[in-house]
């Protein structure tokens, strides 16, 4: 199926991509680097390089799939590409749908191999395999799918510059949106309802944050994972389709 | 001769581009090199503060167990192998407990005016650092520089006279 | 021609840093010595985004190397309460920054700057012993308000996993706070309200040391 082969081609493409090679080598010395600074810790080692090394592997998904997303779409339109590929009998949407599914994969192999390293450093520093970090990790490559759908669906509708700013806006807010709303509580009535509005109409990200509960050793309900997995997956339906019914309408020069 | 004439490459970098990234990252790592090591200085000089803080916890614990009446040298060092099983003998700023050169047998505590402190041990041939705290009966204040030899770890026990050191807690 | 507009750049940022630093040293003279800049809360809660444990963990690291740092280096405590506030909105069961804090600062002279950052910590997990323990310990060693350390002692010894230790310190606060009728009443329930034998002969004996007998 067509939409099978150009992702196969753009994950191939992703995995020759200098970012993701400088990501890879970036977060392999983020990761070594939290061992260097659990020595700055008067005794809390383990607690800095689990919260670093998850927060850096959190940090770098986000900004890859941002930044992979926002010249996914514009790289092939200046090289003239999309024209050849749209010439054959594949659809917009097979062809958008393609390239997410391509980058996704490549994101995922990314978060597969600074998991390991992750994982090898924890058995270096407590011996033991500790698997309650999977959850949160794999919650990781989950929300690096809905940056990536989110930066995509912006691409279809204005630059790769500012489809890059406009998707990290999102994710701050996305992430804050549960302090905006305290904030407004205390604000005037036309702050309060503006924190509202915003709390209620920007997906919130939080859903995926596990990571500061399991490094206190809190073991979270699979139900709570489970509902995490099913509204990221809702949310990438719905900004794929509004990326594809967007770039159905778009004009190609 | 056109074949062989190379084409005029964008990609490459100059000598002296090179050479100043060189420079440039050798100062960087340089910076970062003493500030880590500020930076580890630091931590270990709270990480010994806090153990004293748990030392002076361990005697009032011992106290408060006795009838107001405080641990001897050999009762305290029981106390603080139980309380700190994993670390009792680890110095905060790197390597195993002190030396028993210079080792200064301890006498009965009891008086009611005493203070902790924790430090690299300076008897002999071991410089030493100071951390301090003070017990519910007295103060006792010193600072001292940070030395660059770091060994050792010991508690010395000081009477609220500004005596002492008068124990040492350590060793093998 | 590549070596003009690099060169330019070079000398641009380096007047612009030379600058700054002597501007920064002149102004030197007026800051207090050791002074500790900490970012403004509001800022740090919508900026931590998701990665509010890792900030908190940053802003302790610094705290760490800024109080070892003073400790040997003229003891100049600034806004240590205004950090280790910050720390603990951030990442309210970071105990280790509870602890150290309200170490640093009860030894800088502002033992009830460390009763309220414990108090925080306790708002947030009022179960937790290890919070009035420590508040305990904090007015015993730096406050000398033995009354009021007895009673966060006695609220300790009431919570679940408190150890036997909290009673303990309950009874001598007491009784160096010249309590003793309260110190006496506070072992009798140690003793009545523990099937721990090793803790039974401790009530027993201090109040043995009191002249009382073991009640039935």
């Amino acid at each position: 199926m067509a939409l099978f082969a150009i992702a196969r081609v753009t994950f191939q493409e992703a995995l020759r991509d200098k970012l993701l090679h400088v990501a890879a080598v970036f977060g392999a010395l983020m990761i070594g680097f939290t061992l260097l600074l659990g020595g700055l810790s008067a005794g809390e080692d383990l607690k800095i390089i689990q919260d670093f090394g998850l927060g850096s592997i959190n940090a770098l998904m986000v900004l890859l799939a941002v930044f992979l997303g926002s010249r996914l779409l514009s790289r092939d339109l200046e090289q003239r590409i999309v024209y050849t590929l749209l010439s054959k009998p594949i659809s917009r949407g097979q062809f958008l749908a393609g390239k997410f599914l391509g980058c996704s994969l490549a994101l995922w192999a990314l978060l597969g191999l600074l998991s390991l390293l992750f994982f090898g450093l924890l058995a270096v520093v407590t011996q033991r395999f500790e698997p309650i970090f999977l959850g949160p990790l794999a919650l990781f490559g989950l929300e690096a799918m809905v940056m990536l759908s989110l930066t995509l669906m912006f691409t279809t509708m204005t630059s790769p510059m500012l489809s890059l700013l406009y998707s990290l806006g999102f994710y701050v807010v996305g992430h804050a949106s549960e302090i905006i709303k305290q904030f407004g509580e205390k604000a005037d009535a036309v702050g309060k309802a503006l924190s509202v509005v915003i709390y209620y109409a920007m997906p919130n990200l939080e859903t995926f944050n596990l990571k500061n509960q399991v490094v206190y050793g809190e073991t979270f309900a699979l139900g709570q994972w489970i509902w995490a997995c099913s509204y990221g997956l809702s949310l990438v339906t719905v900004l794929m389709l509004l990326a594809i019914l967007a770039f159905r309408s778009k004009e190609l020069q | 001769m056109s074949a062989n004439r190379l084409k005029h490459s964008q990609s490459g970098f100059t000598l002296i581009e090179v050479t100043l990234a060189i420079v440039i990252g050798v100062v960087v790592i340089a910076g970062a090199t003493v500030l880590y090591n500020q930076a580890k200085n630091g931590a270990a000089n709270s990480a010994a503060q806090s153990k004293v803080g748990a030392a002076a916890s361990v005697i009032e614990e011992f106290a408060a167990k006795n009838f107001g009446k405080y641990p001897d040298a050999t009762q305290f060092t029981n106390a603080w192998v139980r309380a700190r099983p994993d670390d009792h003998a680890n110095s905060p700023w790197g390597g195993p407990s002190g030396d028993t050169d210079g080792v200064i047998t301890g006498t009965a505590l009891g008086d009611q005016n005493t203070a902790i402190a924790a430090a690299d041990g300076n008897i002999g041939a071991i410089e030493y650092r100071v951390a301090t705290t003070r017990t519910a009966y007295s103060v006792f204040d010193m600072q001292t520089e940070s030395t660059k030899s770091v060994r050792n770890y010991g508690v010395w026990i000081y009477n609220g006279k500004g005596e002492g050191p008068n124990f040492v807690m350590g060793g093998k | 021609m590549r070596l003009l507009p690099t060169a330019l750049a070079l000398l641009v940022a380096g007047s612009c840093t030379l600058g700054s630093l002597l501007r920064w040293e002149s102004e030197a003279a007026s800051r207090p010595p050791g002074l500790l800049s900490v970012p403004p809360q509001t800022a740090l809660q919508l900026g931590a985004t998701g990665f509010r444990n890792m900030l908190a963990d940053a802003l302790y690291l610094r705290f760490v190397a800024y109080w070892g740092h003073q400790l040997t280096h003229g003891r100049n405590f600034h806004n240590l309460y205004p950090l280790l506030s910050a720390i603990v909105e951030l990442d309210p069961r970071f105990l280790s920054a509870y602890q150290m804090g309200a170490l640093a600062l009860g030894d800088a002279g502002e033992p009830l700057k460390a009763v309220e950052l414990l108090e925080k910590g306790a708002a947030h997990q009022p179960e937790n012993w290890f919070f009035p323990y420590q508040t305990g310990m904090t007015l015993f060693f730096f406050h000398d308000d033995y009354l009021l350390a007895a009673k966060y002692f006695e609220r300790a010894a009431e919570l679940p996993g408190a150890p036997p230790e909290a009673g303990y310190f309950a009874a001598r606060m007491y009784e160096k706070g010249e309590r003793v009728e309260l110190s006496i009443a506070t072992w009798k329930a140690i003793y009545l309200g523990t099937d721990n034998p090793s803790v039974k002969e401790i009530a027993k004996r201090a109040l043995a040391n009191h002249g009382i007998d073991v009640p039935e």
